[in-house]
């Protein structure tokens, strides 16, 4: 995985948090990119040693869940109370925007509290990330099919119509004859050959259409599928 | 698995504090650090990092270095320190609690005797 697949696949896990926050956490990581390739890494293998990005985002999400307490036992503990301890909005105002040395506002001071108010919990986290990446894998997927299946759909029209037109061309030669047309035996026999090509076309439409329909089906019950899968 | 994850996240923000305690580190350096004696995936430090800094045991400054990005140190507060001494503690008792679980358990594999004195001294 690539240092821009990974950050990217780490904002998509952290849309729920604060633009400053996201790109604060960001950066961190894109520094850690950068301190690792110093040493002669590759970035496949340092994403490789962070691991999977996703479930670092749901393990970030989760921080918005804890309020600042000097004790409340071994760390990982924090992990366990649930969004019913959340301090009311209005308490998590200490929060300081990072103003340092010019780099990048990305970059905190260190003490602010970045505590969201409403946070839905790290389950909650996790569920919601897969969502999004679910339908938004659904939206790429689709960029690319549905133009294919709109273009399949116009080629079956173009040879339905040059079928019908085909089996229709003895019938406007018939009244072209009768509106007092010259006949010539060439071109009979050119309608007869083109009323022939329309027979066949016909019956390749029929099976063209049918198995084009299941294909479209099977797209569409697939968008259906993943919506309902991930909900 | 699940377990494993688990205990080693645990226990990464005490590796953390310790480190820090010796001297200010940025999150790559420790990342290093404590891959050098813990396989665990880096990226895991930067939560455990952002949530001390959120819990005040630790605040962090920026030094520019003469190649690559600036480096985000770490440094302990006294409160970090305090409860950095309270980790090391109940570390030190849980692991010499399960190290002696596990001995007993393999002595008297099954011994009724020995279950019940684990449960008089825990």
């Amino acid at each position: 995985m690539h240092k821009e697949y990974f950050l990217l696949k780490l904002k998509l896990g952290l849309l729920p948090l604060p633009e400053e926050d996201r790109n604060e956490i960001l950066a961190e990581y894109d520094a850690h990119f950068e301190f690792g390739k110093q040493q002669g890494r590759t970035e496949e293998e340092i994403a490789k040693e962070l691991g999977d990005p996703e479930e670092l985002a749901v393990e970030l999400l989760g921080d918005r869940d804890e309020k600042p307490s000097f004790s409340n036992g071994p760390m990982n503990a924090a992990h366990m109370n649930g969004s019913n301890e959340m301090p009311p909005p209005w308490q998590e105002m200490n929060h300081q925007p990072g103003m340092q040395h010019g780099y990048d506002s990305r970059w905190d001071n260190g003490q602010g509290n970045h505590s969201m108010p409403y946070p839905p919990g790290p389950e909650a986290g996790a569920i919601r990330s897969r969502t999004v990446f679910g339908i938004i894998g659904v939206i790429f997927a689709s960029i690319l099919i549905v133009p294919f299946l709109i273009a399949g759909w116009g080629v079956c029209i173009g040879i339905g119509g040059a079928a019908i037109s085909f089996l229709v061309s003895p019938l406007l030669y018939v009244v072209k004859l009768a509106l007092g047309g010259v006949f010539y035996g060439a071109e009979m026999s050119l309608i007869v050959l083109a009323f022939g090509i329309g027979i066949f076309l016909t019956q390749v439409m029929v099976a063209l259409f049918r198995n084009y329909a299941r294909l479209n089906m099977s797209y569409i019950r697939w968008v259906a599928h993943v919506g309902r899968e991930r909900r | 698995m699940k377990e494993i994850i688990q205990f080693k996240k645990g226990v990464l923000g005490l590796c953390v504090m310790v480190l820090i305690n010796q001297r200010d580190r940025y999150g790559f350096e420790l990342a290093q650090q404590i891959s050098k004696h813990v396989e665990i995936a880096e990226g895991a430090l930067y939560p455990v990092l952002r949530r001390m800094v959120g819990d005040g045991h630790c605040t962090t400054y920026l030094q520019e270095s003469t190649e690559g990005p600036p480096r985000k140190y770490y440094k302990l507060t006294p409160a970090g320190k305090a409860y950095m001494n309270e980790l090391v503690s109940e570390w030190e008792s849980f692991v010499s609690g399960v190290a002696t679980l596990l001995a007993e358990a393999v002595d008297g594999d099954a011994d009724v005797s020995s279950e019940v004195n684990l449960e008089a001294n825990p």
